[in-house]
């Protein structure tokens, strides 16, 4: 074994020189097996508890994975770095192939690159594992069955608002059915012309149908703008009708019942869409849906089909147990209990989320002496069953993922870029050494700070008159433009070497920034402020198009090509007499 | 008959006198001139046949032979005496200790071996390493006329190679430290496999080449720095101390071979050393260099200043001093100086050895070391 590996190594050495000395076929080997293992791990993690319990896009991060991850990683990496350091051909002033540092830079970035991958590999094998424990479409119908049933099973009061309430399809006829005493129409959202609506000041609109009072009017759905800039879609009353008198209601929606669902959306194919509106609407009205099955639910309730809701319940009670959610839902009980009660507000049948909670009660009631069923918590809730609601979010959330994955934007770039810091850090001990990388970090902060001084000092109403990010953008350019100009002006000869290192150490640090600089820089040039539609002598800053260019990919494979350019300084640096 | 074929006779000539160390070592350099890998080949199973228990001498013998047979018909493309470096009135001031080396004017060309001599803090490091390009220098200049179209720096340094007294450490074995040199200089795959082995034959290191760095004495350490050089084609050496690890006869094996590799026939290169050797240095050296306070004196000018000025001697002996006085009372003594070891003679005209060492057999004195430094730069050393 020694001796292949010493053949191959020969091999490499005496054929291949620069991927000898960068190690990038033991980097890489350590890479994979760190991704191997973490793919192994990701597929051994995604047990029913887990999937059950949490986001399996966040095990990696919020437990152990992470940890192991980083104490491998240090691990290769110190055993890479004691071999990579024996050689080096720059300190020797060896003859340096063309473009000798940009390859070996390259090569180092494709080999950290793996470093960072495992994270990636270990997700993957979550979500193969998910995939090979649950099958989509079977879900999709499950999730359905469990919608249907969740009419029937509010998670708490405010479920049975007037505002909550499903209404029937399709629009633009809004039919509704009001109590005169109800009093959440306070809730409803609704505008004509500006004027805020009651259908008690609306007479004209109502009708009588079936003993029960009628809101007829012709609606649209719009976004407006809330907040300024918060966008929400409101039911707009274009017109009020009168209900002909010979009309039959069709898709009845004034029955009592919840309009919490499961957001089915989670298990549809994804776009890169997805990410923003879960971060403009993270889950909180996602449940807020009009789901497909009202007729059949009419149906069960314009029937007073107790049986029919018993079964659906059950169908419901099958599907938790088959997914193994916790649930305890009392399915004779609670459709006896609606129909009793005639599916009036408001409610008496509340399901609680939190099951542990609910168990807790149910026991202490038990040793008290009192019925559960009977056990009233106050004069208009009483806990008579419940289902662990978020474990099945979490399911549909996670088997979702698993088949629809897509990385968030420019996560693989963000790799890369992790790589290309980690490769640039490594390669600095290439031609300079410890101490004065140490020496150069203070005294490049307290250029930096002299930069920002001087100027300050320089124009004194910098700060007042141009905005924080033109002034932040022209320090930067500034710092950026001295760190530069030292380097070059290190190389002449009247400059001692000592001075050369620290200045070079600058520049290198910086090179790599220099295109996200510049594109911040223009930016700053080139954006307008904008008045602020919402808030008086307030503006807000329109920007230009090389704040689009500010992207993950351009500003890397643009610092890429700078470091590249800047490596011929180093170069020179290099040979400089002392 | 060309140079080449000049060398194969020498050659033949030390294999006769049995001088078989020397004439392997002149073996290798003629099959480095060359450059056949057929011949490395052979060269490379010799060296390590010789290595083992199987060696015969006579054997030995008929092999080196039909190498030299091999290369008789063999024409090497001779590479003409050129400038490697041209320094003119170089300067360099140090502020703190009050100490300025030069002005140095020097002109180095290929097949030249420059010796540089000197007390310690007298600046040859110095000189050394400005001539590398790895020092500034305040004035004058340097001119590198081997590389006048290279503008890049770090190309023209690659070229000039410089050793310091201290090399540093390295790491690995000495063999694959040798291949990172060699690949680095171009050569790949197999060619890189023989020439470093060649070069490791060369330096007598075949033993010890699966060795690493703490596991070999600080001589053949500097014989791997000699190996590793050399596999870098250098136009231009700078050597300093190069001698100061080695044993007595390793310095007379260096020097040789540093005369020899310089004198290449393919591949001749200049080479400066510094050392404290002054008669070894001497000996080998095309011009000598002696640096006092920074300020240099040329052996040309001792030679022509000692021509017709005195002759001076130095004698160890245990004979006391007045008997020395009496010994050469005929003789047109200036002064005779005992520093505590040694005799320092000074006699009025040159050439006057002989008759010295006719008064030290007449007046029967005990002679442990008796020299003639007239012409020597061990004359500036004396106070």
């Amino acid at each position: 074994m020694k001796s292949l590996y010493n053949r191959f190594d020969t091999y490499l050495l005496t054929k291949w020189p620069l991927i000898w000395h960068s190690k990038i076929v033991y980097l890489l080997a350590a890479g994979l097996l760190m991704n191997g293992v973490f793919l192994i791990w990701g597929l051994a993690s995604a047990t029913t508890g887990t999937i059950l319990n949490l986001n399996i896009d966040r095990i990696y991060g919020n437990g152990t994975p992470i940890f192991v991850h980083l104490i491998l990683g240090l691990i290769f990496l110190t055993l890479w770095a004691i071999q990579f350091y024996k050689k080096n051909a720059i300190k020797h002033l060896y003859p340096l192939g063309s473009l000798y540092l940009t390859k070996l830079y390259l090569l180092l970035l494709v080999g950290f690159t793996f470093f960072v991958t495992p994270a990636e590999s270990f997700n993957y094998g979550l979500r193969i594992s998910v995939r090979q424990k649950y099958d989509l479409k079977t879900l999709q119908n499950d999730v359905a069955l469990i919608n249907k049933a969740c009419v029937f099973l509010p998670n708490n009061s405010e479920d049975y608002s007037l505002d909550k309430r499903t209404y029937p399809k399709p629009f633009p006829i809004e039919f509704v059915e009001y109590d005169l005493n109800e009093q959440t129409w306070s809730g409803m959202s609704a505008e004509y012309n500006g004027i805020y609506y009651s259908p008690t000041e609306h007479p004209e609109n109502n009708d009588t149908i079936d003993g029960r009072i009628i809101q007829c009017y012709v609606s649209h759905v719009k976004p407006v703008i809330v907040e300024c800039y918060e966008e929400e879609y409101e039911t707009v009353i274009e017109q009020f009708n009168d209900l002909p008198k010979d009309s039959t209601i069709a898709h009845t929606s004034i029955f009592n019942y919840s309009s919490y669902a499961f957001f089915p959306g989670e298990l549809e194919p994804r776009n890169q869409d997805f990410y923003d509106y879960l971060d403009l609407e993270p889950y909180g009205e996602l449940d807020k849906m009009t789901p497909t099955f009202i007729p059949e639910v009419h149906q069960l309730m314009r029937n007073r089909d107790q049986q029919g809701i018993a079964k659906a319940i059950n169908d419901a009670v099958k599907v938790f147990r088959k997914y193994q959610v916790k649930n305890d839902l009392p399915a004779e009980w609670i459709s006896k209990y609606l129909i009793k009660h005639n599916f009036q507000l408001p409610t008496y049948v509340l399901i609680e989320t939190y099951l542990e909670e609910y168990e807790n009660f149910r026991v202490s009631n038990f040793e008290s002496g009192i019925h559960i069923k009977d056990g009233q918590i106050n004069e208009t809730e009483m806990i008579v069953g419940g289902y662990d609601s978020n474990a099945f979010n979490y399911l549909i959330h996670n088997v979702g993922d698993a088949y629809h994955y897509i990385p968030f934007p420019y996560q693989h770039w963000i790799y890369l870029m992790i790589g290309a810091i980690l490769a640039m850090f490594f390669l600095i001990f290439e031609f300079s050494n410890i101490l004065a990388f140490a020496i150069s970090i203070p005294i490049g902060g307290a250029v930096l700070i002299l930069n920002v001084l001087i100027a300050i000092f320089l124009n004194p109403s910098f700060s007042k008159e141009l905005s924080g990010m033109r002034f932040i953008s022209t320090i930067l350019i500034i710092n950026t433009a001295v760190f530069l100009t030292l380097s070059l002006w290190s190389l002449s000869n009247g400059i001692s070497k000592k001075i050369a290192t620290i200045a070079v150490l600058f520049g290198y640090l910086i090179a790599p920034f220099i295109p996200t600089v510049s594109l911040f820089f223009l930016d700053s040039l080139f954006s307008r402020l904008k008045a602020n539609p919402c808030y008086e002598y307030s503006y807000d800053v329109e920007h230009s198009i090389f704040m689009a260019w500010m992207r993950p990919d351009v500003c890397l494979i643009a610092g890429i090509l700078v470091l590249a350019l800047y490596f011929r300084i180093v170069r020179k640096y290099h040979a400089k007499a002392e | 008959m060309n140079r080449f074929h000049d060398k194969l006779d020498t050659i033949e000539k030390h294999i006769q006198h049995k001088d078989l160390s020397l004439a392997f070592r002149q073996l290798i350099d003629a099959i480095l001139d060359t450059q056949k890998t057929t011949l490395y080949k052979a060269c490379i199973e010799l060296a390590d046949w010789k290595e083992s228990e199987r060696y015969d001498e006579q054997q030995f013998i008929e092999r080196c032979q039909k190498l030299i047979h091999e290369m008789r018909p063999l024409t090497i493309h001779e590479s003409g005496n050129t400038e490697l470096v041209v320094a003119s009135g170089i300067t360099k001031g140090y502020r703190r200790g009050n100490f300025q080396i030069g002005p140095i004017d020097i002109s180095v060309k290929t097949g030249e071996i420059w010796g540089l001599v000197g007390e310690n803090g007298n600046g040859k490091t110095t000189l050394l390493r400005m001539l590398c390009g790895d020092l500034s220098f305040s004035g004058g200049n340097i001119d590198y006329p081997f590389s006048r179209e290279n503008i890049d720096r770090y190309v023209l340094r690659t070229k000039l190679t410089y050793i310091p007294q201290r090399t540093p450490k390295w790491y690995g074995s000495l063999m694959s430290n040798l291949q990172f040199t060699a690949s680095h200089y171009g050569l790949k795959g197999e060619e890189n496999t023989l020439m470093v082995q060649m070069m490791i034959i060369r330096f007598g290191l075949w033993k010890f080449r699966h060795l690493q760095w703490n596991e070999l004495s600080s001589g053949y350490k500097m014989r791997f720095e000699l190996a590793r050089t050399f596999l870098r084609s250098p136009k231009l050496l700078l050597l300093d101390e190069p001698l100061a690890n080695l044993d007595v006869l390793a310095q007379q094996l260096v020097l040789e071979d540093l005369k020899s590799l310089s004198q290449s026939i393919s591949n001749p290169i200049g080479i400066i050393l510094s050392s404290q050797q002054l008669f070894e240095v001497e000996k080998i050296s095309d011009k000598v260099l002696f640096l006092r306070d920074g300020r240099p004196t040329f052996k040309t000018e001792i030679d022509s200043n000692a021509a017709h000025a005195t002759t001076l001697i130095e004698l160890d002996s245990s004979a006391e001093r007045a008997l020395i006085e009496i010994a050469m009372a005929d003789l047109p003594l200036i002064s005779l100086h005992f520093n505590g070891g040694i005799y320092m003679i000074e006699l009025e005209g040159s050439g006057k050895m002989s008759d010295v060492l006719k008064r030290i057999v007449d007046a029967d004195i005990p002679v442990t070391y008796i020299r003639d430094i007239s012409q020597s730069t061990r004359r500036l050393f004396v106070k």
